[in-house]
């Protein structure tokens, strides 16, 4: 190194600036808002595996595991819920509690809707549960007694009417802290068909049209709301959510919007929770397949 | 931005898991954070908002760095990154491509007091301001220099001749006195 180098490194030494408050304030604000670290990947990482796995897990959701479990609850009774021809029960809950170890988990299960849809969804539901069951034994096999850890799946009937129906799985995964995630399942009864979001529309382009309204969205909450915060370009926190897949999460809310979920941390920070964005139904009107008008108006 | 490919993940160190590990490490660095952001922006406001913005990311994206011993090229590439987004975004900050305001040589002459060597420095355009401040502030070597720049040892070395030149030329007076 010449003196011209060692004559700057030293000075640079000396004149350093320090940071000044308002800057060290925000980074201690910024740290005390995150989220505390869990286990984000794991959600990604259970899906496929579900996928991967589907013949070994219902073999094991049918013969095995309910032997082999620490604590099997046996089948609940049915609990009808509303509408006349479909009902939901709970035909299975895998419980497990020690000092460090929750899991709750409940199977449910369509009834009284003799359809393929019916059969492909509490097909679905058993394939996930039981690779949430698993996932939780062999974590616990991991962490033996040095975690703490919990499961809990859920579900609830968002919608049951003569036109459509929609159940809600919640899956609630605690490590260190928690995640949240849902899997929505819908029936359109008039055709006695399985719906996923790309089937509403008739162009491919829809996901163009809810990713622009939700940008929207996002961009009108976060400047009325310092406190909210989303992963945008806009923000600057992150790159902006391209698409809105076909088989992405919704729902139709009381008023005949279309309501988009994400997940925990996928469009923002933790504290964000699993937001939602109603689609007002005269966005998708025109984009939306006539046999879907009738669910709108 | 692929945070996947960004070279800090060779193995053999500890992995990051927790806030508090996180917390701590961010503590560690925000000095170097600060001083490169104020490097690429030139003012506090947005300098905190770079490296508010790249924690949020860095948080986000933990389970990418897979050695923590890289945990400071791997921050100061993200805070890089994060403050070009937003310099490209906003054309109200300062643009990459601006003039420098290296003092001609009639003005130079009437310069009674002396520039520091962080005003001296602040003088230079871009890309000549990064280099500088991670090369003699940060004391980081040329290789993590072009990592966190997105560039390669030849131009960062190149950079900094060009940099050192113009430093010595604005400063010539204080380091021959």
């Amino acid at each position: 190194m010449n003196d011209f180098d060692k004559y700057i490194k030293r000075k640079a030494a000396e004149e350093q600036p320090d940071i000044p408050d308002s800057v060290k304030n925000r980074i201690e604000q910024t740290l005390e808002d995150l989220p505390e670290k869990e286990p984000v990947i794991k959600q990604i990482h259970i899906l496929p595996r579900v996928a991967a796995s589907v013949a070994c897990f219902v073999f094991i959701i049918l013969f095995l595991l309910p032997n082999v479990s620490v604590t099997y609850a046996q089948a609940l009774e049915q609990i009808p819920v509303i509408g006349d021809i479909v009902r939901v029960v709970t035909i299975r809950n895998y419980f497990y509690s020690d000092d460090r170890h929750q899991m709750n988990i409940d199977v449910p299960q369509i009834e009284g809707e003799n359809s393929e849809a019916a059969d492909y969804i509490n097909k679905d539901v058993s394939e996930l549960t039981t690779a949430l069951v698993n996932q939780f034994y062999k974590d616990l096999e991991t962490t033996h007694n040095n975690g703490y850890g919990s499961m809990q799946v859920d579900y609830e009937t968002i919608t049951n009417t003569d036109r459509w129906f929609t159940l809600k799985l919640s899956v609630l995964e605690t490590a260190a802290s928690s995640n949240t995630y849902y899997k929505f399942y819908h029936i359109d009864k008039k055709q006695g068909k399985i719906v996923k979001l790309g089937d509403l529309f008739t162009t491919d382009d829809f996901s163009d049209v809810l990713v622009s309204e939700i940008k929207k969205q996002m961009k009108e909450q976060m400047e009325k709301d310092e406190s909210i915060l989303y992963w945008t370009n806009e923000s600057g926190l992150g790159e902006d959510f391209a698409t809105v897949s076909a088989d992405h999460n919704f729902y139709w809310n009381d008023n005949g919007d279309l309501v988009i979920i994400f997940d925990k941390y996928e469009v923002g920070p933790g504290v964000m929770g699993t937001p939602e964005f109603a689609i007002d139904k005269d966005v998708i009107r025109d984009i939306l397949k006539p046999e879907f008008k009738d669910v709108i108006s | 931005m692929d945070y996947k490919s960004d070279g800090f993940t060779d193995r053999g160190g500890m992995i990051l898991t927790d806030k508090d590990a996180f917390c701590e490490h961010i503590r560690l660095c925000e000095k170097s954070m600060y001083s490169l952001a104020l490097s690429i922006v030139r003012n506090d406001s947005d300098a905190g908002e770079i490296i508010s913005e790249s924690i949020y990311r860095a948080y986000k994206n933990l389970d990418t760095l897979k050695n923590e011993n890289s945990f400071k090229p791997w921050i100061l590439r993200i805070v890089h990154n994060t403050a070009v987004e937003m310099i490209r975004k906003n054309s109200k900050i300062i643009s990459m491509g601006e003039t420098p305001d290296i003092p001609d040589d009639s003005s130079e002459n009437d310069i009674t007091t002396r520039l520091t060597v962080f005003e001296a420095v602040n003088c230079l355009k871009q890309p000549y301001r990064t280099v500088v401040v991670l090369f003699y502030y940060e004391n980081l070597s040329v290789s993590k220099i072009a990592q966190i720049t997105n560039t390669n040892m030849g131009a960062v070395k190149k950079q900094l001749s060009r940099a050192r030149n113009m430093l010595r030329e604005i400063l010539k007076e204080d380091f021959n006195a």
